[in-house]
């Protein structure tokens, strides 16, 4: 997928906020009344990453660990407290009016799109103001339109729109005057399976035909093992992991899965040693080193009269809840 | 359910002191609308007290009168943020309390309006107990607050319309024009056309501020026949509201939510 | 070839404005209508006033009704845009929609979404204003029609810079509703009144707190009415010049600054 040029270069970039305090003290509390009290609160700290033409990356971390605030900066918002942002070859916050020209960018909870009218006319302006000619511009909606299957809904005010046919008019919107880079802040919240897979499926598409490299911030570890070639996980505004998945799944993923269905007797001082992830009625989750597997299949073999038996690799969302619950464990 | 209505009651005049607490630059808006309003009428009636004689009033008289109206003047703009619930659907979380959409409004109106202004409340009847007498101050106090509960009503019943009218700017600035201009903020009622005064005299608008504001300056002495007249247009706009309550709902649910 | 591409964006935003409003029928034929009676209701309600009165300060009524129309069409053609809701997209964050995008942000805050509604209104004062001229049958000379008209467009941008200034310094204090209101309050109360029924000294302090307040909202229809000499106009006019080249050029530059400080909350 990668071509090699460098797209975005973020180096040793850190980030903070002025955020109210309370004040302790009488006098400050009156003070306050006139000038909020403010303190410092660092979100990102001495990050770095480069990206390249076509990658597709996911940028996980928990809520409040900068998701939000990097894009921004990526994005021209505001600059950096400290560190270097190139993005295309420029400096995005310095030279923000030709930057986006280039990218195209979608927020989970922020619109686009005027609410009360047809999104065709949103898409129109938003094709003014980069300076698409009409005819192409036109020619261009329909074609995205017929593609994400909302070509009916062209003439629908936005308010009247589900929140998936909202959010494929939003990558339209964005995607309209080819942009280079797409950075999408959780495209997919709130919408059901079906959309979700049929927006992951166009992204790939665009991503497939055009080069185009996806910035993508979600929660969703399934829009993560579906698309993205490249994971960066944030912790607290700090990078724990930059690299593909596979490296990741070899890093963390030194153990198995293994699911089993029972009968009700068993020897229960069997499982002491072996460790348990979920337990219900008649169905146990153990999680087995892969070092120990054999044993562990031996002794659970032995202590349970099994009905059914799975073995898996563990999840993504099992290895992020880790890396965010131990924090990183370098290779 | 009376004693939970008024212990709800309460706890929102509460809630709406510690709102005006975490943002008390609302406030001083609410002086700066009063101080800035004040001082071009204040000008303005001075040379028309000073250029005729046929008003009703003197020079101080019709600027005491301005004074209390305009600083105790209200109107659906204090209320605005809850005029849009029904048309988003959050009127929902009202529906689920224990009490009447009329007693849950009526009661979170009052106290918005209340908190807002019992600064000013305060201050004009500290002033007035110095012009016009302490009688005349704290009667025109009481019966400025008969006037807010039945100033929340009528407000009750035009958010109740809002099932049908889906939150018209149009309609509610009409409403909050109609307001300044029939409870007599805007010109004493007594110095329009005979025919139009009248008229306006009939209505509830006046007991708002006119009423109240000629209490303050002693030229109405308060009588049981004058109370029985808030307790009758209060009970009006009840049912009326009431009946809006209704089929309000009735009309939502149709709609499926 | 710049300024084609604005123009385009301009019209594009309009027809949404536009439309925007016409989905919203009923509230914008109310508006409308509610406007029309609320000027019919001032009529009415200076008229009884000049009832009681014949002249006010030298002003008569149709002089005082040309005051407020005209002080009306300048302060709603500004609420045509929107510049005033900008400390709304500061703290709610909508600010970044409009960052992300290729042109100019300010122009983009401004014409992005217009108030069709405000361009109504403005077309509906202008029309009293030719009413109230005719009906009351007031004297105009060509010079001091053709000044104070000048002064008027002049001075507009005197009048609105404290909201500019106020609504950019939502960048660095975030709620600045307050300022706004205050400054707001000020203007709304003291338009519909010509500046001479006040002392000195409330004179001298709207003109220091605003220029705008005695270079827009009272000279021009003084200078048009023949209240004022002439003279006196083409003084306003050069302090306006001066006014708005210092102010327009803070302004850009402060709001330059204010969008480096913006933090994108939300």
């Amino acid at each position: 997928m990668s071509d090699k040029i460098k797209v975005i270069s973020v180096k040793n970039i850190s980030k903070s906020f002025r955020v109210p305090k309370k004040p302790k003290s009488t006098l400050k509390k009156i003070a306050n009344l006139f000038v909020k009290a403010k303190k410092k609160k660092q979100i990102i700290k001495d990050l770095s990453f480069d990206i390249y033409k076509g990658d597709i990356v996911g940028y996980i971390g928990e809520n409040g660990s900068g998701k939000s605030t990097t894009i921004k900066m990526l994005t021209g918002i505001y600059p950096p407290s400290s560190g270097k942002i190139t993005c295309l070859g420029k400096n995005p916050f310095e030279q923000r009016i030709d930057y986006v020209k280039d990218i195209g960018v979608v927020f989970g909870n922020k619109s686009l799109l005027n609410q009360d009218i047809a999104p065709i006319y949103s898409i129109e302006l938003q094709a003014a103001i980069y300076d698409i000619p009409e005819k192409l511009a036109k020619k261009k909606i329909n074609q995205f339109a017929k593609k994400l299957q909302v070509e009916k809904l062209l003439k629908t005010p936005v308010r009247k729109l589900s929140l998936g046919e909202r959010m494929k008019f939003e990558i339209i919107a964005s995607l309209l005057h080819n942009p280079k880079i797409i950075f999408l802040d959780e495209p997919t919240i709130g919408l059901d399976v079906i959309a979700r897979e049929r927006m992951i499926q166009f992204l790939k598409t665009v991503n497939e035909k055009e080069k185009t490299t996806i910035f993508l911030t979600t929660h969703n570890m399934d829009d993560i093992e579906e698309i993205c070639n490249k994971i960066i996980i944030l912790d607290y505004g700090k990078k724990v992991y930059d690299g593909n998945l596979k490296e990741l799944k070899e890093i963390y993923a030194n153990w198995k899965r293994i699911t089993i269905v029972y009968n009700e007797k068993y020897n229960p001082f069997c499982d002491r040693d072996l460790e348990i992830i979920e337990k219900t009625d008649n169905v146990i989750v153990f999680k087995a080193p892969n070092k120990k597997l054999e044993e562990y299949l031996n002794k659970i073999t032995n202590c349970f009269e099994i009905i059914d038996l799975k073995i898996e690799e563990p999840t993504l969302k099992e290895i992020v809840k880790r890396i965010y619950a131990d924090g990183y464990v370098p290779k | 359910m009376a004693m939970y209505q008024s212990k709800y009651f309460f706890k929102l005049l509460e809630f709406q002191w510690e709102r005006t607490k975490a943002y008390p630059i609302r406030l001083i808006i609410s002086l700066s609308w009063v101080i800035f309003g004040f001082i071009p009428q204040f000008f303005f009636w001075y040379i028309i007290a000073q250029s005729t004689n046929t008003l009703p009033y003197t020079t101080k008289e019709i600027i005491l009168y301005f004074l209390f109206s305009m600083g105790l003047f209200y109107n659906l703009n204090q209320i605005n943020q809850y005029f849009n619930t029904i048309a988003r659907g959050e009127v929902v979380t009202s529906v689920i309390k224990p009490m009447s959409l009329t007693a849950n409004y009526f009661s979170i109106f009052f106290s918005t309006i209340f908190i807002n202004k019992l600064p000013n409340l305060i201050i004009i009847t500290i002033i007035g107990c110095f012009i016009v007498g302490i009688t005349s101050s704290i009667l025109a106090a009481i019966f400025f607050l008969f006037g807010l509960i039945l100033g929340c009503t009528f407000f009750v019943c035009f958010f109740l319309l809002m099932f049908w009218m889906r939150n018209n700017w149009g309609v509610k600035w009409g409403i909050d024009i109609l307001i300044l201009f029939a409870s007599g903020t805007w010109i004493p009622l007594d110095i329009l056309p005979k025919f139009w005064g009248g008229l306006l005299l009939n209505l509830p608008f006046q007991l708002m501020f006119y009423t109240p504001a000629k209490i303050f300056l002693g030229q109405i002495t308060p009588t049981f026949w004058l109370i029985l007249q808030y307790v009758f247009w209060i009970i009006i706009l009840y049912i009326i509201a009431r009946i809006l309550e209704y089929y309000g709902l009735k009309y939502y649910e149709q709609l499926g939510g | 070839m710049q300024s084609e591409q604005y123009w385009r964006v301009f019209k594009k935003s309009l027809k949404a404005s536009f439309l925007t409003a016409l989905e919203y029928r009923a509230d914008f034929y109310s508006s409308i209508i509610i406007q029309i009676i609320y000027f019919i209701i001032q009529f009415l309600f200076f008229s009884i006033i000049f009832s009681h009165i014949t002249i006010l300060k030298g002003w008569g009524l149709g002089d005082l009704l040309f005051l407020i129309f005209l002080n009306d069409v300048g302060l709603t053609l500004f609420e045509v845009t929107g510049i005033r809701g900008m400390y709304y997209l500061v703290i709610t964050g909508q600010l970044n929609t409009k960052l992300v995008k290729p042109k100019d942000t300010f122009f983009l805050i401004a014409l992005e979404e217009l108030s069709i509604n405000s361009i109504f209104f403005a077309i509906c004062d202008i029309i009293l204003l030719f009413f109230v001229a005719t009906y009351f049958s007031l004297s105009m000379s060509f010079l001091p029609f053709i000044v104070g008209l000048i002064l008027y467009v002049i001075s507009l941008p005197l009048l609105v810079l404290p909201i500019m200034f106020i609504e950019t310094l939502s960048f660095f204090w975030g709620e600045t509703e307050g300022l706004l209101g205050i400054y707001h309050s000020m203007i709304f109360s003291i338009k519909e009144y010509p500046l001479s029924i006040f002392n000195k000294f409330f004179i001298i302090l709207f003109s220091i707190l605003s220029p705008g307040i005695l270079l827009h909202l009272f000279l021009p229809a003084a200078i048009i009415l023949g209240k004022i000499d002439p003279v006196w106009g083409l003084w306003g006019i050069l302090a306006s010049i001066a006014f708005d080249i210092i102010g327009i050029y803070l302004f850009y530059k402060f709001f330059k600054y204010g969008l480096k400080k913006y933090e994108g909350y939300g």
